[in-house]
Parts: structure tokens; sequence; C-alpha cells
């Protein structure tokens, strides 16, 4: 078993750290999963190592192409607006020749058409960006180690949606502390009296020996 | 003389190996949600694509440049610009898509 789980460990730190090649470890692992030893009561998702089940990372390599190609094709718009009046298309006429026109219409067509795409790309961008955030801080958060005292009421909790309301550490504290404190009290105030029904003066507070 | 060989143990190790039912299995990896692929934007790069084709063929179709003769300044500038801008949005609708295939075929389902 030992020999079992430092294997699965080193899977673990090498599918870490190449990144994003684990696909294969997964389809094995589904694969493995599937079949019949499934059934056993091994198959426990505590027994597993952790990492295995790693959150698959959200594409951004496409929409960030997609955001490059549109701005540099809005810059290619710009340039079609600018180019009439830098190689003076016009020649002094006084109407606007065809191909000017051509240009300047096609030229803004293409920066509003390339602006636009660019804005839905880079939507998209941010929004897969927040999502594979959120994804990897969600197993930092559960790989924090809590104590067991601390974990035991967790099953008693209803498992909905909502979290539920965390209660107040130092009030935990006084619940726990106020009978301890009590408890001491009552036992110093019974040795107090019991000395002084013994009339020892000064030996009020030592213990009393239990007769044989 | 032949030494009587030391016998070997029944069994090297006293870990006694796990069989295939035993073995723990690891965890189904998450749920792959595929994201939405952004429609629009691809549909406006297709366009910008086009309209850079059109800017080719403009000064050709409309008549501007007389066939045979020498390129205008104007022709050279929408031939240009329309190619730079047409190529553009052709790699980018192919950089998305091997982008796309290339998640797809690591971790789509």
């Amino acid at each position: 078993m030992t020999t079992v789980q430092s294997d699965m460990s080193e899977n673990d730190t090498g599918e870490n750290g190449a990144g994003e090649g684990d696909a294969g470890l997964d389809r094995e692992s589904q694969i493995a999963c599937s079949s019949a030893a499934c059934s056993s009561a091994a198959c426990s998702s505590t027994d597993a190592a952790p990492g295995l089940g790693a959150p698959v990372p959200i594409p951004v390599l496409a929409p960030y192409l997609g955001l490059v190609a549109a701005v540099l094709c809005a810059f290619g718009g710009g340039w079609l607006l600018l180019a009439p009046y830098a190689f003076d298309f016009r020649h002094g006429a006084a109407r606007v020749p065809r191909a000017m026109a051509v240009d300047l219409e096609t030229g803004a067509a293409i920066v509003a058409v390339a602006i636009t795409a660019a804005a839905l790309f880079s939507v998209t961008l941010v929004r897969r960006l927040r999502v594979s955030s959120t994804v990897q801080s969600e197993p930092v958060a559960a790989s924090v180690d809590v104590p067991e005292s601390a974990a035991a009421p967790a099953p008693e909790q209803s498992p909905g949606p909502e979290v539920p309301p965390q209660p107040d550490p130092g009030a935990a504290l006084r619940d726990l502390l106020t009978p301890l404190v009590a408890a001491l009290a009552a036992d110093l105030r019974s040795r107090d009296l019991d000395g002084r029904d013994l009339g020892i003066p000064g030996r009020e507070h030592e213990p009393r020996r239990q007769e044989p | 003389m032949a030494a009587a060989r030391p016998s070997l143990p029944a069994q090297r190790s006293s870990t006694v190996e796990p069989s295939h039912t035993e073995l723990p299995c690891a965890p189904l990896p998450p749920a792959v949600t595929r994201p939405k692929a952004p429609v629009a934007a691809l549909v406006g790069l297709l366009l910008v694509a086009l309209l850079g084709g059109w800017l080719i063929a403009a000064p050709f179709a409309l008549g501007d440049q007389v066939r045979g003769a020498a390129w205008t300044a104007a022709t050279r500038t929408d031939v240009a610009t329309g190619g730079a801008v047409a190529g553009l949005a052709v790699l980018g609708l192919l950089g998305y898509l091997a982008a796309a295939l290339a998640w797809l075929s690591r971790h789509g389902r």
C-alpha cells in the first residue's frame, strides 16, 4: 500500500511540474475508476493522492490570439483612413475620387468591426481569466489543515449551497472557559470551608489527605 | 565438495502486495465545462477578412485601375492594406481554431 501511494504522489508531482501534461493521466485514472475494481471499499477520495483530480486549465490562448488579430486589423483600418490624405489621392480635384471614398468607407468599416471584435474577445478573455483565477484559488483554500475539533461539527451542518455563518471565536472560547472557571472557584471555596472546619489557621488552602 | 547453498527466504519482503481490487482508485477529474466560444467576435473577424478581400479587389472591380497599366498609388495602397488586413484576420481565425482544437484534444472528452 505504501508503494502504491508513493508512486501516485510521484505522478502528482510530475503532473504539477509539467503544467498541462495531465490529460493522459486523467484519462487513465478515469478508465481505472470506471472498471469493475472500483466497486471495492478501497475506492474513496481520501485514499487517493491529492491533485490527481486537478482542475482543467481554462483556455485563454485562443481569445488572446483573436484579440491580437482584431487589434492589428483595427490599426490597418486606421491606416486606410489616413492613406488617402497621406498619399494625396485627390490631386487637387474638386470632387472626392472614388478610390478615396472606397478607402475611407472600407477603412471605417474595418475599424468599427475590428474594434467590436476586439472588445468581444477581451470580454471573453477577462471572463476566462477570472474563472481560472477562481479555480486556482479553491485548492489553496481546501488544502489548509483544519484541526479535528473544528472539523468535527462539519457533518452535522446541512450541506446547502449557502455558506453557514461562522461562529464568533471569542464567544466559543468564553463558553468553553466559563464552566471551567466556575468549577475552579467552587473547588477553592470548598477547600476554604474545609480548612475553617478543621480549625487549622494558615492551612485552609492545603488539600486534605484522604484517610486510608 | 559442494557446500550447501543457503536457502532463499520464501518471501523477500514482509509487506504483502495489494491485489487489483485493493488498489486505491484515483478520484475522477472534475467535469470539464467547455467554455463558450465568442461567436460574435469570430464572425467580426471573418467580416474583417472579407473586407480585406474586398479592398484587394475594389480597384479592379470598380475600374479605377486600368488593366495592363502601371498601378496607381491608390491601387498599391488598397492591395497592400487589404492583403495585410485579410491575412491578419485569417491568421487570427486559424490561431483561434488551432488553440481551441489543441485544448480540446488535451482536455476535451
